[in-house]
């Protein structure tokens, strides 16, 4: 199903392609920047994690395509290109990000950003009708490979093929991922002790 | 309160995660006005390389369209201001038309004529003071 899904996305740009061979590159830009820019926004958000950073990283992102265009080999899809391309400049910007905050160590940063979620989930700040707001307050606590794959997940309307073709992984990692990031969430749910967790999280709106 | 070790509990929980972080995680939107954006990096982008004559068109490009925003705003905010004065005399015209015959009850017909002179007074002082403000005039005095 998701193989199809894939191929079906490979048969769609096929059009982009042959724009590409006719030397007409505007105009296989200008559709592959109506295909793809909101995909690659979203990818760069759940990297980002910043909507006006991930709107930088996205615009960079395109104009690299834009520029590696007349250059594009069909070695692998147009979706598969994008995305790297798209990944590349959002690893490029979170390391000058990091340069920035002093913190060149991912590994750091990472604990410094799940225990920071973790102790403000655990002291209760949040009124307990944010339910939604605590939900995404925990999923953001998650491990990074977690998080990028459920945000994802959710975002691309739960089709693991888009998933593991944009963070570039295999589609067994990508359900591995979430099998264990929805199991860390649900773990997590319960030591907060709300009570019954499958009535809170239907009050999730 | 489910258990972990209860299978269909946990089966209904993780229907009732799904659920809630679809609801949760929605997928952001681009900002508005981003297209525009691209299109103008990418006209720069291709300026790089270009003669100074093609770099020219490129700007003299992006500036027209941005003009041409800017001109459809303006349209647009003066159909509201018509709109808005039409939608605004036939109102007023109504309410004279309920108000008439209760001035004229009240104050006779003297009433009916001092109302509107009042009100034409304010009028014509209001735009006066409006013109006085946008002269030079105001701006030499101390």
């Amino acid at each position: 199903m998701q193989q199809s899904a894939l191929s079906e996305a490979g048969q769609r740009d096929l059009d982009i392609v042959e724009l590409l061979q006719g030397g007409r590159h505007e105009a296989a830009f200008e559709r592959l920047a109506e295909r793809y820019e909101r995909k690659v926004y979203r990818l760069c958000c759940s990297i980002m994690r910043d909507p006006d950073q991930a709107a930088d990283a996205t615009q960079e992102s395109l104009l690299r395509v834009w520029k590696a265009l007349p250059g594009y080999d069909q070695r692998a899809s147009i979706s598969t290109w994008i995305y790297t391309i798209t990944r590349n400049r959002c690893l490029t910007a979170l390391e000058r990000r990091r340069e920035h905050e002093s913190m060149s160590d991912p590994e750091i940063e990472q604990a410094a950003e799940a225990a920071g979620a973790a102790a403000s989930v655990g002291t209760g700040s949040h009124p307990a009708q944010d339910h939604s707001g605590l939900l995404r307050e925990l999923v953001d606590a998650l491990p990074v490979h977690y998080r990028r794959a459920l945000t994802l997940f959710y975002y691309e309307e739960r089709s693991v093929g888009e998933v593991a073709a944009m963070l570039g992984q295999p589609e067994g990692t990508i359900k591995t991922h979430l099998h264990r990031a929805r199991a860390l969430l649900l773990e997590r749910v319960r030591a907060l002790g709300l009570g019954d967790v499958k009535q809170w999280l239907e009050e999730a709106v | 309160m489910n258990r972990p070790s209860d299978p269909q509990g946990d089966g209904e929980l993780e229907r009732a995660l799904d659920a809630a972080l679809a609801r949760a995680l929605v997928a952001p939107a681009l900002p508005a006005g981003f297209r525009q954006q691209l299109r103008a990096a990418v006209a720069r982008a291709a300026g790089a390389g270009a003669s100074r004559a093609q770099l020219r068109a490129a700007v003299e490009r992006e500036h027209a369209e941005q003009l041409a925003a800017l001109r459809s705003g303006y349209v647009r905010l003066r159909q509201r201001t018509l709109g808005t004065l039409v939608g605004a005399a036939f109102a007023a015209g109504l309410l004279l038309n309920f108000a008439l015959p209760w001035i004229r009850a009240h104050y006779g017909d003297s009433g009916v004529f001092a109302l509107p002179a009042i009100g034409a007074a304010i009028g014509v002082g209001l735009s006066l003071r409006a013109w006085w403000q946008r002269s030079s005039l105001a701006r030499l005095l101390p």
